[in-house]
């Protein structure tokens, strides 16, 4: 094993395995510089050498990885300068935390492996009638038939209000166009109207962004204005009157 | 009277072809539900007397008649032995993690098993041991899974509380060492 003059303690000075070794330098009782992690993982690849691939336990292979990694992040810590110290603590407190979780949640899961074979093996040779009445074993509940089935596709085809036939429309408009467009349809609904009432239905994408940027523009001009009274809520345009038209009433009145 | 129920209730656990809630029978029946609970109960001890070559188990939330062990060489050759799955260990593993935490997504799964999990849980989509329980309301809308009542049929399961909880299992850590 080892017995390098190097290396001031080792595992089998240690008489235990790498997990404790960890332990112990989590725990601050063993110091970090006195650990040969070259040595250690010398050991660890003639373990793997020695031993017969075919019945390499995994589970102890894991654990050893993660104890060592860890030992290795702490090591290379000590390297790095002073004032790095406290971040490298967070950090360094941050992965432990989340890598020793995820390997003790995984590691429940693993004992679980052994209930959930003995149940399958208590349940191999005990043939269900429902089971094995053939492979159509469906999850659709008994209260319900196909007949059911047809109902709910007739009733969801009668609540859907959309037309079949989507009318196709010349998508040759521009801004200008779009502009004088929103003009008179604010003009004939009494001078307001939501978005989703300017923009028409089924129309294309494309069609959406020119009204939208028409919009924009007729802000810009001062010819429209625009309420919305909460986030993602309703956008109502209103429609300025001019100034002159403003005036002539004033006057008039 | 009660002869004749007795008969009728073993009647609807042969026609099932899927296993017979107590409320089911309770529902057909008009029994009290202890009433149908000491009928199953008689039944059960009947079958369980070696003149019979089948029983009534308990799995998936109901009732239903099942082979018992010794005969099951025969009834291998009946479906050509190839109609019980034997699960991989990855597929346990994966089984267990959505069991105990369902609805749940590939991601979350991938998280506690640190391995890449769309083909195994393609496996048990197919086979029938999951099944889609809609979308989580997340970025990227994921797929949520669940067990279906085959995986309660396959490891012989009353429900999924009849799984032992996660606290109870003693998690034995330093056990494993390196000599």
């Amino acid at each position: 094993m080892l017995n390098n003059s190097l290396s001031i303690i080792t595992i089998e000075q240690m008489s235990n395995s790498v997990q404790q070794l960890y332990l112990k330098v989590k725990n601050r009782e063993t110091q970090l510089d006195q650990i040969s992690l070259l040595k250690i993982i010398e050991d660890y690849l003639s373990y793997l050498l020695i031993s017969n691939r075919e019945y390499i336990n995994l589970e102890i292979v894991a654990s050893f990885i993660i104890a060592v990694s860890e030992l290795i992040l702490w090591k290379s810590n000590l390297l790095l300068p002073s004032s790095q110290e406290h971040i490298n603590e967070e950090t360094e407190e941050a992965t432990l935390f989340f890598q020793e979780d995820n390997f003790t949640e995984y590691k429940k899961y693993q004992s679980l492996i052994q209930i959930f074979t003995e149940k399958e093996l208590q349940q191999k040779d005990i043939y269900l009638k429902c089971f094995h009445s053939g492979d159509n074993y469906h999850e659709i509940s008994q209260e319900y038939d196909y007949s059911d089935l047809l109902l709910a596709i007739e009733s969801i085809l009668n609540r859907n209000n959309k037309p079949l036939l989507i009318d196709f429309k010349d998508n040759e408009s521009n801004i200008i166009k779009k502009m004088k467009e929103i003009e008179e349809k604010l003009f004939r609904s009494g001078n307001r109207l939501t978005f989703s009432q300017i923009v028409s239905k089924n129309c294309h994408r494309i069609e959406i962004i020119i009204t939208f940027l028409a919009l924009l523009q007729l802000i810009c001009q001062g010819k429209v204005d625009y309420v919305q009274s909460q986030n993602f809520g309703e956008i109502l345009f209103y429609r300025k009157e001019d100034k002159k038209l403003k005036k002539k009433k004033t006057s008039q009145q | 009277m009660i002869k004749k129920w007795e008969r009728i209730v073993e009647a609807l656990l042969f026609a099932a072809d899927r296993p017979l809630s107590l409320k089911k029978i309770v529902h057909i029946t008009g029994l009290k539900t202890e009433e149908v609970k000491n009928i199953i109960k008689s039944w059960q001890e009947e079958y369980n007397l070696d003149q019979h070559s089948f029983f009534i188990q308990e799995v998936s939330g109901g009732f239903t008649f099942a082979i018992k062990p010794e005969y099951s060489p025969w009834i291998k050759k009946l479906f050509n032995n190839d109609k019980k799955y034997v699960l991989s260990k990855a597929s346990i593993e994966t089984l267990a993690i959505i069991a105990y935490n369902q609805p749940i997504t590939r991601m979350e799964i991938e998280k506690i098993r640190g391995v890449d999990c769309s083909s195994v849980l393609l496996n048990l989509l197919k086979s029938g041991f999951i099944k889609i329980k809609g979308k989580k309301k997340i970025p990227g809308n994921p797929y949520l899974y669940r067990v279906t009542d085959k995986f309660l049929l396959h490891f012989g399961l009353k429900s999924i509380s009849d799984l032992p909880s996660l606290g109870e299992l003693e998690i034995q850590n330093g056990e494993n060492k390196i000599t």
